[in-house]
């Protein structure tokens, strides 16, 4: 897919774990690392709010658009 | 499917699935008190109660282990669970289409014999058809749900 998820990029800027994100955002760390690894089909906004939130970025930051 | 949806669903059907258990063995119970009865020569009528506790035990058998499946798994819809829905329709059906019997003994000589096809059955006959759209609907379900469990 042409969406890529930097979500692993934001994590290593602030320095948190995977576990550490998924309890803060309150998702399993299966989905997480799923998601992270782009094997998710999509995101819930109210997913999105919540790692915003904990991260302190903008969705745009989590997402990149490359052309296939 | 989130957790909290799941672990709701599963105390939801703790009940269901106790009393499914419950009367599925009981159905066992006076199916095999029937075929013993029949066996000792108590008359033929025996033998047909018999075959319609048996149905009602596989039903109702079918029905417990959906309710253990998704007890287990949290998840309503499954291949598994759409089979049984699937086996439960045919067997609704086949029971449908029995005869009820019915002998009656006129005289020491005369006994008459008796197969009623009547509304019971046709009742029955369409529970089994519900319960086959049903499994379509599950289908569907199933597709829903796996769309679903991909979205964080």
């Amino acid at each position: 897919m042409a969406i890529i998820v930097r979500l692993d990029k934001m994590m290593a800027d602030r320095k948190m774990s995977l576990n550490e994100l998924a309890e803060r955002v309150g998702m399993s760390n299966v989905n997480l690392s799923n998601l992270k690894t782009g094997k998710m089909k999509g995101i819930r906004f109210e997913t999105m709010n919540a790692i915003c939130k904990v991260l302190e970025c903008q969705p745009g930051d989590l997402f990149e658009y490359t052309k296939d | 499917m989130t957790d909290t949806i799941s672990n709701k669903l599963k105390k939801r059907t703790f009940a269901d699935t106790v009393i499914t258990c419950l009367i599925c063995a009981a159905a066992l119970a006076a199916s095999v008190w029937q075929l013993v009865c029949f066996l000792n020569g108590e008359g033929k009528a025996y033998i047909t109660n018999a075959v319609y506790n048996l149905l009602i035990f596989a039903e109702m058998g079918l029905l417990s282990l959906i309710l253990l499946e998704i007890r287990k798994t949290g998840k309503p819809f499954s291949k598994q669970i759409i089979t049984k829905l699937r086996i439960m329709a045919v067997i609704l059906f086949i029971g449908g289409i029995m005869p009820s019997y019915t002998d009656i003994r006129i005289d020491d000589k005369t006994e008459m014999v008796s197969f009623a096809f009547d509304a019971q059955n046709i009742i029955i006959i369409f529970i089994g058809i519900i319960i086959g759209i049903i499994s379509e609907v599950f289908v569907y379900g199933l597709s829903l749900q796996e769309d679903n469990d991909l979205i964080a």
